[in-house]
C-alpha cells in the first residue's frame, strides 16, 4: 500500500528528502544546471536530451528472432569432425561435466550427431553455410557472423527473456523499450518499438508479451504488436460512425481531464496515457498508408517469396518490418517460432529454413538496394544453440538436438557492423575457442552502434539505477566497422 | 537580564565549537559523514553571508570609529554573534567540502582561511572582553580591523571561486554564437585528431595543473606551442626514449609519478588509449580524422570520443534549439546532442508540404542528411534541396521524380550517397548526372538501369559504387496456394466452403470428385461451395505469368449422429488428454502436431470408451480420425472392436476390424492423419456402444523404441 501511494505520487520518502536537503539554494542551482527542471520535466526526460551519446552508426534495428533456438551445427558452424565421429560418445574432456537440461541429463550416452546437410563456403570471408539456407549464403559478404555467442540460461523462457531484457527474470524493459526510452521515435506517427509474430511448422516455444514489455519504463515504451492482416494494429480503427473531427474533440476533452488529474496526483502513467491516445490517433492515419502493399512492385513479392502476401507469415513480417523501419520505427522485433527440434531435426530444420531463408536474405538485400542498410542493423539469431550430441535415438539420417547455451551462431548485417566471421568454436562445436561474446556484450555492442554508451544509459527504479547490461557487458569492437 | 544570559551562553558555546572546529580540521581525512552532518553541510551557502557582512562591518567600525566611543555592552554582543556565525560557517563548510570532493588547492586555501576567520573572530571576543587597553588604543583597533578585512575578503573570495568558477567576478565575456557553431562544425567533419579528441582530454584532465592557472613541473598542456615546448624535464612527446606523458599515464596509480595524480579525476581507458595512440603515432597536430584508416583503433576511439563539456552540461552546450522545425511529418535532429550537424527525415507522403522544406533554409548549412523517401516531389522541391550545400546523404527513393528534374543536385558538392530507387532514370542520363560530382555511393534499384549497364554509369565517375539490387521481373515463380477458409471438417447437415486467395487477379479452380483440378475444365470458384456428403475438395490457383500453385486438399466428413454421453473407460496419458472425451466429438480436427491439445494419446492401455444415447440408435459406420507419426512412436491403430448393448452391462460384439500395420516399405518418417473406419454389417438400435481401439504392443526391431508399446492418437470419431 505504501509503495502504491508513493508510486502514485511519483515521490517517495527518499526522493523527497534528497530534494529537500538541497534547500532553496540547491533548487536554484539545480535549475541552472538543468534548465527545464521547473517546467515540469523529470530528471529522466532531461537525461534523454543527451542521447545519443555520440554519432550513431545504426539508426534503426530489425531483430529477426529465431525463437526456439536454430541449430548452429546444421546452419553455420560446420564441424566435419562430428560427421566423422557420428554415433561415438561425446568425450567427457569436451563436456567437462557441464550442466545439461533435464531432457538429456539422464541419457546413458551422448552420441555425437554430424550434420546431415552439405556445407559450402561463400563470400570473401569463406563463411560456411548449409544447403538449407542458400539465400542467406548469397548475401555472405554483407553478414557479420558471430559464431561464439554464449548465454547463461539453458531453457527457452529464461534464455529468451535474457536476450530480450538483459535479465533471466521477467519484468525488466525489453531492448526495444530501452531504445524507445533513450532515443524516442523518429516518426511521431508510429511507435518507436514494434513487434511482429510468426510461426513455423517446427516444434514451437511460446512467446509472451513480457518479452516486449516496458518493465519499469513508462508504458509508452512498450512494444506495439503489428499483424500483417487487414487490420495491422488491433483495436486501432474507429467504428464507422465516428467522425475524425469528433474523435479529435473527444481526445482533447479527455486530455484536459487527464492533465487536471496529473496535476493533482502526479502519476507519470497519466502522461503516458495522454501520449498513447495521441499516438494512436496519428497512427490511425499513418498505419494504413505505411502498411499498404500497393506501391510494392511485383519483383518485391518475388524477392521475399509469395508467402509475403499471406498475413502472419515470416515473409510477410519481414516485408512489413522493412516498411516500418524505413518509416522511422527505431526497433522492429520479429519472433519466428518453431526451431526447437529435439527430434526429427533434419525435417523440421528444412521446413523452418524454407520459411525463413528467402525472406531474411530478401530483407537485407531490399534495405541495401534502397540505400538503407548502412543505417539499419539487422540481427538474426535464437536464444541459444543446440547440442552436438543427439537427443533420443540416433539414426543415420535422423537426430534431435537438445539446448546448448555454451556456443551458438547469430548474424548481423548493416548498421555499422563489419562483415566477416567472428570467433571460433572447438572441433566438436561444444565450447568456444576464441573471442567469446556474451549476451551482455551483444547488448552493449548494439547500444554502441545506436550511439549509446551502455554504461551511462540507466533508469533509476526501486532505489538503484538499472541498465540493459546490468553491471556487465563490453562493446565488441572487432565487429564494428 | 535575559539577553545577558543568552550572550553568556554564546560565550560558552564558542569554547566548545572552536575546539571542535580545530578537531575536525585536523582529523578531516579520517572523518566520515553521517546524513545529519551532510545535511548540515548544505547550510554553508546559506549561513556564510552573515559573518561576512558582520565581519566587514566590525572591521570598518574598528577602523573608522574613535576608541571608546561605543560602550563595551554593545560591542561585545555583536562580536559574539559574529564569532558564533563564523565558527558555524567554518564547521558546515568543512562538512560540505567533505561531501563534494572538490580536489583543489583553492579549497585548501579557502578552508584554512575560514578556520582562521573563525578563530580570529573568537580571539577578538576574548581580547575585547579581557584586555582593557585594546578598547582605548586606536592604532591597535585599526590594525586589527584592517587585518580582519583583508582576511575576510581574500579567503571568502576563494569560496566564491569554488562555487562560481575562477573568473567569478571578472567581466562577462561576450560570446559569438555563430563563431561557436563553425568551430564545432569543423570539429565534426574536417577536424584534426588533436582537435577532435586529444585537446579535449588534455583540457579536461590535465590543464587544471598544467595550464595558465597552475604550471606544475613548468609544463603547459593547453596549446600546441606549449606542448611542443615541454616541461622542466624537456619534451613530453619525444619518442626517442619514452614520451614522459605515455610513461606517466601508464604507471600504476600508487606510483608518485602517475598522472593525473591520485585523487584527481583519472583518464578513462578510452582516453588513455587515445593519448597513447596519438603520441605513439608521432603526436601529429595536423593529422586529420579523415586521413585515418576507419578501422584504425585511434579513429574509432577518437570518432566516438565526446568532449566532456558537451556531455555534462545538458543543454548548455547543445546547439540552438531546432524543435521548431519538427512536425509530425518531419523529423529534424542533431546527429547527437552537442553536434551541430543536422539530419532531416520526412515521413508520410500524403502530408508532404513544401513550406516545411522551405523552412529548413535557415539551418541549411548544417544539414548533412536528408531523407525524402516517398514524398511527392517536383522540380521546385529539388531546387530547394539543391541549396542545402552540406548534404552528404540524400534519399529520393520513390519521389515520383524524373531524373531530368534532378539536374540541380549536381551542385551539391559534398554529396556522397544518393538513393533514387523507383524513379525514372536510364544509364546514360544517370551517367551525366554523376559526372563531376563527389558521389561515391549510388542506389538505383527499380529504375531502368540494369546490372549490365552499371559500367556506363561508372564510366563518368571513377570509384563509384552502384547498387542495382535484384531484378526479378523476368523470373517466373510459383503463386501461393489458395486457402480453404473453413475451420470445421465435419458436415452436420450441410457445410459451406469458402476459398480465398490473397493475390488479386488469381483464378481459383476446384474439384469435388477427387481428381486434380486443371486450368481448363475444372470449375472456377465464384462463391462458397455447399457440401452435403463426405467430400474431398481439391483446389488450385492459376495466374498468367506465374507457375500455378500446389493443389490444396481437404477432406470433409459427414457426421450425422452425436452421442448423448461419452465415458472413457481408459483415461488417456496425462500428457495428451486434450479436453478429455469432449475432444472426440467437438467437430474440430487436430493437425499433424500431436502436442497441440487436440489429440488423445494412449500408450500403456487400449483406448476404451462407451458412448450412450437416450433413445436406441442404429449406427452404420464408426470412423476414427487418428494420427500416424512413426518418428514420434505413433503407429496405426491395430484393431477396433465395436460392441452394442441396451442396458450398458451386457454387450454383444457387432463389428471387429483389423487394420494393416507398418510394412518394410513404409517410409520411416511417415507423419499423416489417417481414418480408421468400422462398418457395422447389420445396424440395429442400441442405447450403448463400447469402442475398443488397440495399439501396437511392441514396436518393431528396426525402431529406436523397439519392444516398448506404440502410441495411438485419436482426435475425432464420426458416427453415421
Amino acid at each position: 500500500m505504501k509503495e502504491f501511494l508513493e508510486h502514485g505520487l511519483n515521490q517517495n520518502r527518499r526522493k523527497f528528502l534528497s530534494k529537500m536537503s538541497l534547500g532553496i539554494g540547491g533548487l536554484a542551482l539545480g535549475s541552472l544546471v538543468a534548465p527545464g527542471l521547473f517546467e515540469g520535466k523529470t530528471e529522466d526526460e532531461l537525461f534523454a536530451n543527451v542521447l545519443p551519446h555520440f554519432a550513431p552508426k545504426a539508426k534503426r534495428v530489425i531483430y529477426l528472432f529465431q525463437n526456439g533456438a536454430p541449430s548452429q551445427l546444421d546452419l553455420f558452424d560446420y564441424k566435419p569432425k562430428l560427421q566423422s565421429m557420428h554415433g561415438e560418445d561425446l568425450p567427457a574432456s569436451i563436456r567437462m561435466g557441464q550442466r545439461l537440461t533435464g531432457m538429456t541429463a539422464n541419457q546413458a550416452k551422448f552420441p555425437l550427431a554430424g550434420t546431415k546437410f552439405n556445407f559450402s563456403q561463400h563470400g570473401q570471408h569463406g563463411a560456411w553455410f548449409s544447403e538449407t539456407i542458400p539465400h542467406i549464403a548469397s548475401i555472405a559478404d554483407d553478414l557479420c557472423i558471430v559464431k561464439t555467442m554464449y548465454t547463461e540460461a539453458i531453457n527457452h523462457d529464461p534464455a529468451l527473456t535474457f536476450f530480450q531484457t538483459g535479465a533471466q527474470v521477467g519484468n525488466r524493459p525489453s531492448m526495444g523499450s530501452w531504445i524507445s526510452y533513450g532515443l524516442g521515435s523518429e516518426n511521431k506517427n508510429l511507435p518507436a518499438f514494434c513487434v511482429l509474430l510468426s510461426k513455423g511448422k517446427g516444434n514451437g516455444q511460446g512467446v509472451y508479451s513480457k518479452l516486449w514489455n516496458n518493465g519499469f519504463l513508462d508504458s509508452i515504451h512498450q512494444g506495439v504488436q503489428f499483424t500483417s492482416g487487414e487490420e495491422p494494429v488491433k483495436y486501432l480503427s474507429d467504428p464507422s460512425f465516428i467522425q475524425r473531427e469528433d474523435k479529435r474533440a473527444m481526445l482533447d476533452e479527455i486530455a484536459s481531464l487527464n492533465e487536471a488529474s496529473y496535476k493533482e496526483i502526479g502519476d507519470p502513467e497519466i502522461v503516458a496515457k495522454i501520449q498513447q491516445y495521441e499516438l494512436s490517433y496519428r497512427m490511425q492515419m499513418a498505419v494504413p498508408e505505411i502498411t499498404s502493399l500497393q506501391n510494392e512492385p511485383e519483383s518485391i513479392v518475388k524477392m521475399y517469396g509469395p508467402d509475403c502476401l499471406v498475413p502472419g507469415t515470416y515473409a510477410a513480417n519481414c516485408l512489413l518490418a522493412r516498411k516500418l523501419s524505413e518509416n522511422g520505427v527505431r526497433f522492429v522485433q520479429l519472433y519466428h517460432q518453431g526451431w526447437d527440434a529435439h527430434d526429427n531435426l533434419p525435417s523440421q530444420l528444412e521446413g523452418q529454413c524454407k520459411d525463413v531463408d528467402q525472406a531474411s536474405a530478401a530483407l537485407v538485400k531490399d534495405l541495401k538496394q534502397r540505400g538503407l542498410l548502412d543505417e539499419t542493423l539487422v540481427i538474426w539469431g535464437g536464444e541459444f544453440g543446440r547440442t552436438n550430441y543427439c537427443q533420443g535415438a540416433l539414426a543415420k539420417d535422423n537426430y534431435g538436438r537438445d539446448h546448448h547455451p555454451r556456443c551458438f551462431t547469430i548474424w548481423m548485417a548493416g548498421g555499422g557492423v563489419k562483415p566477416g566471421v567472428h570467433g571460433e568454436t572447438d572441433d566438436f562445436g561444444y565450447n568456444i575457442n576464441t573471442l567469446p561474446v556474451h549476451v551482455h556484450d551483444f547488448h552493449a555492442t548494439v547500444m554502441h552502434l545506436m550511439g549509446i554508451n551502455h554504461e551511462e544509459f540507466t533508469f533509476k527504479h526501486l532505489g538503484r539505477r538499472y541498465r540493459l547490461t546490468d553491471v556487465a557487458g563490453n562493446v565488441i569492437n572487432e565487429i564494428i566497422s | 537580564m535575559k539577553s545577558t544570559k543568552v550572550f553568556a551562553f554564546i560565550g560558552y558555546a564558542l569554547w566548545i565549537l572552536n575546539p571542535f572546529l580545530i578537531f575536525i580540521v585536523v582529523f578531516k581525512e579520517n572523518l566520515h559523514l553521517n546524513i545529519g552532518m551532510a545535511w548540515m553541510g548544505k547550510f554553508h551557502p546559506l549561513l556564510l553571508h552573515f559573518p561576512i557582512v558582520l565581519s566587514i562591518l566590525i572591521a570598518l567600525y574598528f577602523i573608522f570609529t574613535p576608541a571608546g566611543k561605543i560602550t563595551k555592552n554593545i560591542e561585545q554582543p555583536v562580536l559574539l554573534i559574529n564569532a558564533l556565525m563564523a565558527v558555524l560557517v567554518a564547521i558546515t563548510g568543512l562538512f560540505l567540502s567533505k561531501e563534494n570532493s572538490y580536489a583543489d588547492d583553492l579549497l585548501t586555501q579557502h578552508q584554512w582561511g575560514g578556520v582562521a576567520i573563525a578563530l580570529c573572530s573568537w580571539a577578538l571576543v576574548i581580547i575585547n572582553h579581557h584586555y582593557q587597553p585594546f578598547q582605548e588604543n586606536k592604532n591597535q583597533r585599526i590594525t586589527i580591523g584592517l587585518f580582519l578585512l583583508i582576511l575576510v575578503i581574500v579567503f571568502t573570495h576563494k569560496g566564491a571561486q569554488l562555487t562560481h568558477g575562477v573568473d567569478a567576478i571578472s567581466m562577462p565575456e561576450t560570446t559569438n554564437t555563430t563563431a561557436d557553431t563553425t568551430k564545432l562544425k569543423v570539429l565534426d567533419s574536417t577536424a584534426s585528431v588533436y582537435e577532435k579528441a586529444v585537446e579535449p582530454i588534455l583540457l579536461d584532465k590535465c590543464v587544471g595543473c598544467h595550464g595558465p592557472k597552475k604550471v606544475k613541473g613548468n609544463l603547459l598542456l593547453d596549446s600546441k606551442e606549449h606542448i611542443l615546448k615541454g616541461g622542466k624535464h624537456g619534451s613530453v612527446l619525444d619518442l626517442s626514449g619514452t614520451s614522459s606523458i605515455i610513461e606517466r599515464i601508464h604507471l600504476p596509480i600508487a606510483e608518485e609519478k602517475h598522472m593525473p595524480p591520485d585523487g584527481k579525476p583519472q583518464l578513462t581507458p578510452a582516453e588513455l588509449k587515445i593519448l597513447n595512440d596519438w603520441i605513439s603515432a608521432g603526436g601529429d597536430f595536423n593529422k586529420k580524422m579523415l586521413e585515418l584508416n576507419k578501422a584504425d583503433s585511434l579513429y574509432i576511439l577518437a570518432n566516438s570520443y565526446q568532449a566532456p563539456v558537451e556531455k555534462n552540461k545538458n543543454k548548455a552546450n547543445v546547439g540552438p534549439d531546432i524543435s521548431e522545425y519538427n512536425t509530425n511529418y518531419c523529423n529534424v535532429h542533431y546527429v547527437y546532442p552537442g553536434s551541430t550537424l543536422i539530419e532531416v527525415n520526412f515521413f508520410q507522403g500524403s502530408f508532404y508540404n513544401r513550406e516545411q522544406l522551405k523552412k529548413l533554409d535557415k539551418i541549411k548549412e548544417q544539414i548533412i542528411s536528408l531523407n525524402m523517401q516517398s514524398m511527392p516531389l517536383q522540380q521546385e522541391d529539388v531546387s530547394i534541396i539543391a541549396s542545402f550545400k552540406q548534404i552528404e546523404k540524400l534519399n529520393l527513393n520513390y519521389t515520383g521524380l524524373n531524373i531530368k528534374a534532378l539536374e540541380a543536385i549536381k551542385s551539391l558538392n559534398k554529396l556522397q550517397s544518393l538513393s533514387i530507387a523507383g524513379i525514372e532514370a536510364n544509364a546514360n542520363e544517370l551517367s551525366n548526372l554523376v559526372k563531376g560530382t563527389s558521389i561515391q555511393n549510388l542506389h538505383v534499384w527499380n529504375t531502368q538501369i540494369k546490372q549490365d549497364q552499371v559500367s556506363i554509369v561508372q564510366s563518368s565517375k571513377k570509384n563509384l559504387l552502384v547498387t542495382v539490387g535484384d531484378n526479378l521481373d523476368n523470373e517466373i515463380i510459383k503463386i501461393i496456394n489458395p486457402s480453404i477458409e473453413q475451420d470445421s471438417s465435419i458436415i452436420p447437415a450441410h457445410l459451406d466452403i469458402p476459398i480465398k486467395h490473397v493475390v488479386k487477379g488469381t483464378t481459383i479452380r476446384y474439384t469435388l470428385d477427387g481428381t486434380d483440378p486443371d486450368s481448363l475444365n475444372s470449375p472456377i470458384y465464384k462463391k462458397p461451395i455447399r457440401l452435403f456428403n463426405n467430400t474431398v475438395v481439391k483446389t488450385k490457383a492459376f495466374k498468367p505469368g506465374w507457375i500455378s500453385s500446389d493443389i490444396v486438399q481437404r477432406n470433409f466428413y459427414k457426421s450425422t449422429i452425436h452421442p448423448d454421453s461419452i465415458v472413457l473407460l481408459q483415461l488417456p496419458d496425462p500428457k495428451y488428454r486434450a479436453s478429455g472425451q469432449k475432444t472426440l466429438f467437438d467437430y474440430e480436427l487436430g493437425d499433424k502436431n500431436f502436442g497441440n491439445a487436440k489429440w488423445l494419446g494412449y500408450k500403456d492401455a487400449n483406448m476404451e470408451m462407451v458412448i450412450g444415447f437416450n433413445k436406441p440408435t442404429a449406427i452404420k459406420e464408426i470412423y476414427f480420425n487418428a494420427l500416424v507419426n512413426l518418428g514420434s512412436y505413433i503407429f496405426p491403430i491395430v484393431s477396433i472392436d465395436v460392441m452394442g448393448s441396451m442396458d450398458g452391462k451386457n454387450y454383444t460384439l457387432i463389428s471387429k476390424n483389423n487394420y494393416p500395420g507398418v510394412t518394410d516399405t513404409t517410409p520411416k518418417t511417415l507423419n499423416e492423419t489417417r481414418g480408421f473406419s468400422c462398418a457395422i454389417g447389420k445396424p440395429a438400435p442400441y442405447k450403448f456402444y463400447k469402442l475398443v481401439a488397440t495399439n501396437l504392443k511392441k514396436l518393431p526391431s528396426w525402431h529406436p523404441g523397439k519392444g516398448t508399446p506404440a502410441w495411438i492418437f485419436v482426435d475425432e470419431i464420426f458416427l453415421n
